[in-house]
């Protein structure tokens, strides 16, 4: 299934919203817009995963910079974990470094 | 099939329909992909990175089992022997941020086996057709000793 990406701005809050199958071709687009997430300086980072179907240790690897290039503070957000995803996050551990969400906060 | 990057999206058809052959459990059928991907990955960014070579993908579905088979002609290397990441129980900020693909691949499946035949790396994941459980504290395959 196609990736996709697509980054907007609310107030000061970036939303990345992913969709299809974040594969190793398809992780330098989410880096990308990853990239562009950070340099906007947000006060906190939400991931939309409602429609991600599967992701891979390529797109962990741009999670994990991406944690260590914001601030402490900056909280991600991940919302709407799928089952395929939910797998890798917590075969690997990271799913106690991140906040989960069912729903985008307000 | 040549191994090249445009190759991912055979290799992610073939697991899918394997995976609808045997009828495996989404959750199954996502770790058997998983694995592949990795292993597939792993071939085409360091096995072959300086020159391309052949990838070829077997597979089959058994009773109890569905098992996938990774053939190429890069250097030996065996993804069984590869050491678990260190960092595994630390936060995001004191990770690295690679080296999970084949840790991974192996916790993914419940086998993983390798040979070096002929010049060639023949890396075998299995997964059994039963919804196993989930214990991120347990990985179900460790790295075999040589």
């Amino acid at each position: 299934m196609t990736f996709t990406a697509e980054l907007c701005h609310d107030d000061r809050t970036a939303v990345l919203t992913l969709t299809g199958d974040l594969d190793t071709p398809s992780a330098l687009v989410f880096q990308d817009e990853m990239q562009r997430a950070i340099n906007g300086q947000p006060d906190r980072l939400v991931l939309d995963l409602t429609a991600l179907r599967h992701l891979t240790s390529a797109a962990v690897r741009v999670l994990v910079v991406a944690r260590q290039k914001l601030a402490d503070e900056v909280p991600i957000i991940l919302v709407g974990v799928q089952a395929g995803v939910e797998t890798t996050l917590r075969l690997i551990g990271i799913d106690r470094s991140l906040v989960f969400s069912d729903q985008r906060p307000q | 099939m040549p191994a090249a990057t445009d190759a991912f999206h055979d290799v992610i058809q073939f697991v899918h329909v394997l995976a609808s052959e045997a009828n495996l459990a989404d959750d199954l059928a996502h770790r058997l992909r998983l694995a592949t991907d990795e292993l597939v990955t792993n071939v085409l960014t360091h096995g072959y990175a300086t020159a391309p070579g052949e990838l070829e993908l077997e597979g089959a579905v058994d009773p109890d089992r569905v098992w996938i088979r990774i053939v190429d002609t890069a250097l030996p290397f065996d993804p069984t022997l590869v050491p678990d990441p260190p960092d595994l129980d630390r936060p995001l900020s004191e990770r690295a941020p690679g080296g999970l693909g084949l840790f991974l691949a192996r916790t993914a499946v419940d086998d993983m086996s390798y040979r070096r035949c002929r010049g060639r790396n023949i890396t075998t994941i299995t997964v059994r057709r039963e919804v196993p459980d989930l214990d991120p504290s347990e990985p179900r395959q460790q790295p075999r000793p040589g």
